[in-house]
């Protein structure tokens, strides 16, 4: 489903060599963890996917399409298909948990009636239905990603990315957003996540692609690879 | 393809009309969330508009007036001395037929000096002997469709059989194209001017807002809206930015010409006589004209503001 094809990243400015002849495969249904320290090229290989950045050699193909090669006015349909989650939840402030999740839906001009249906329906899916009316500075911070999550799956992505999702919560959480996600992930969405967060890793026992210097230096199922990261 | 097209949809691009309930809301929103802007920039529309339409209000009169004069124009064609009444016929169908030509009138002899003695009072004792003996020629007296072919007449007539000259006061009807002319150009300058001061404010104004809505826009782009679904809800903006501008200043000018018209009412002699035009005359134009003006400059201002600063 999305595959990794000797990817080079040389970053123009600063002639930073971020990713390193990276070839990997993700299929259809994968819960993947990318780790790895500040700077080893996780935030770079997030971008590549979500079509912010190009890489500078070899070809990122998702579903068999090259994406290297989309035209700039294919990009927003293209990323229709995705779902993104970040540490910081970016949500609107001055729209309510309802409206957060609509405007994912207004976007891609869906009619009023069908969002009236599945805003609802996935609001009640991350346990939010008694906050629909708040806004989010009236939210915990794990409440927030969970809006942010039900904006990322309300369009019915194939593939949901998340950048370091638990990064600003605490433990017990995180766990929570871990459940959701994986519950997810059960009805066949792809995830791909970044992170820091080893326990986390520890606890899902799935698939982790460890990342240093911009090398793919492991990649195994089960938890956080300790000598893979301080080669 | 097949394949392809099951990752990118086709890229359409029409935006459905129920999207249009959404970007107003959006636009009302970000107008009001930045209210003290918006207020600035559309003030600053209406000064612009303001000062272009006392400028109009002026050449608008201008122009009614060297209309007026313009229609007063005449060309007198004297007759040689020696022509026939066959002649006298012939030319005065041929002046007819000519559709540069509004007006034929023939002024005999004796007219020609009836006129002189109204005109010259206190001559009347010397011109009272020329009766017997008239050296005034006969004329036609003509006037033109449009003023500025009348030395095209005056060349043209002058060709005719039976015509000894033509007169048509030249140095006046010069210097008054010139003055037109000129009323024209200072008005397209000063438009030329206002509107790109009206365009620079716009494209800060939404300058700002695009700033102030940075985040949205970048979550915006990672949801998938395409580059027109953001674009569009600024340039609504600019264009009611610019409307309101307009709409005001039309009130402020409308209200300004007819305090001037009330003031100098009393007046008229000062003016030599000079007519204002009708405010009912000019007014509808420069309403319509300044709305469309207001709709236009905020729409490309704002364009030019979001092709720069929005990164999509």
């Amino acid at each position: 489903m999305i595959r990794f094809e000797r990817v080079n990243k040389i970053y123009d400015k600063t002639k930073h060599l971020a990713l390193s002849d990276v070839s990997l495969d993700i299929c259809v249904g994968d819960f993947v963890f990318i780790v790895g320290k500040s700077g080893a090229g996780k935030s770079t290989m997030i971008k590549m996917i979500l079509k912010e950045l190009d890489p500078t050699e070899g070809r990122i193909f998702i579903e068999d399409v090259d994406i290297t090669k989309l035209k700039k006015r294919e990009i927003p349909f293209y990323r229709r298909k995705l779902g993104i989650v970040f540490q910081d939840y970016r949500l609107l402030t001055d729209k309510t948990v309802y409206e957060n999740v609509a405007y994912a839906m207004e976007i891609i001009e869906k009619t009023h009636k069908d969002i009236k249906v599945k805003v609802p329906e996935v609001l009640n899916m991350v346990g939010l239905t008694h906050r629909m009316n708040y806004y989010p500075e009236q939210l915990s911070g794990g409440e927030q990603q969970r809006v942010s999550i039900a904006r990322a799956i309300v369009n019915d992505p194939k593939i949901i990315i998340c950048d370091e999702p638990t990064g600003n919560l605490d433990p017990r959480t995180s766990l929570g957003i871990m459940k959701l996600l994986k519950a997810i992930n059960d009805r066949g969405t792809t995830i791909i996540m970044a992170t820091h967060d080893r326990d986390i890793v520890d606890m899902m026992q799935a698939r982790v692609i460890t990342l240093h210097g911009g090398k793919v230096v492991s990649d195994k199922k089960g938890g956080y690879d300790c000598e893979a990261t301080y080669i | 393809m097949a394949v392809r097209s099951s990752v990118i949809r086709k890229a359409d691009t029409t935006v459905k009309l129920h999207t249009f309930k959404y970007f107003f809301r959006d636009t009302a929103r970000s107008i009001k969330r930045n209210s003290l802007m918006s207020i600035a920039s559309v003030i600053s529309v209406i000064a612009a508009l303001v000062i272009l339409g006392i400028f109009l209000v002026i050449a608008l009169n201008i122009q009614q007036m060297t209309a007026d004069m313009e229609s007063q124009l005449e060309l007198k064609v004297f007759l040689l001395e020696d022509i026939s009444e066959e002649q006298k016929s012939d030319l005065e169908t041929v002046l007819k037929a000519d559709d540069r030509i509004s007006e034929v009138r023939f002024e005999s002899k004796e007219d020609a000096l009836n006129k002189m003695s109204t005109n010259l009072e206190e001559y009347k004792g010397i011109l009272q002997g020329l009766e017997q003996d008239n050296p005034l020629p006969e004329s036609f007296i003509l006037r033109v469709n449009d003023s500025e072919r009348i030395k095209e007449v005056n060349d043209s007539v002058l060709e005719l059989e039976g015509v000894d000259y033509v007169n048509y006061g030249e140095g006046y009807v010069d210097a008054l194209m010139k003055f037109n002319d000129f009323t024209n150009m200072l008005s397209l300058a000063v438009l030329v001017i206002l509107t790109g001061i009206s365009v620079f404010i716009i494209y800060n104004t939404i300058k700002l807002t695009v700033h102030s809505r940075r985040k949205e826009i970048s979550i915006m782009k990672y949801v998938g809206a395409t580059n027109w679904y953001i674009r569009i809800p600024f340039i609504i903006e600019g264009a009611i930015l610019g409307l309101s501008g307009s709409i005001l200043a039309i009130l402020v000018v409308r209200n300004l010409y007819y305090y001037l018209l009330g003031a100098v009412a009393g007046q008229s002699t000062l003016f030599m006589g000079i007519s204002f035009a009708e405010p009912g005359q000019i007014l509808p134009s420069i309403a319509l004209y300044f709305i469309l003006y207001g709709i236009v400059v905020g729409s490309a201002g704002s364009l030019f503001s979001i092709t720069k600063f929005l990164d999509v």
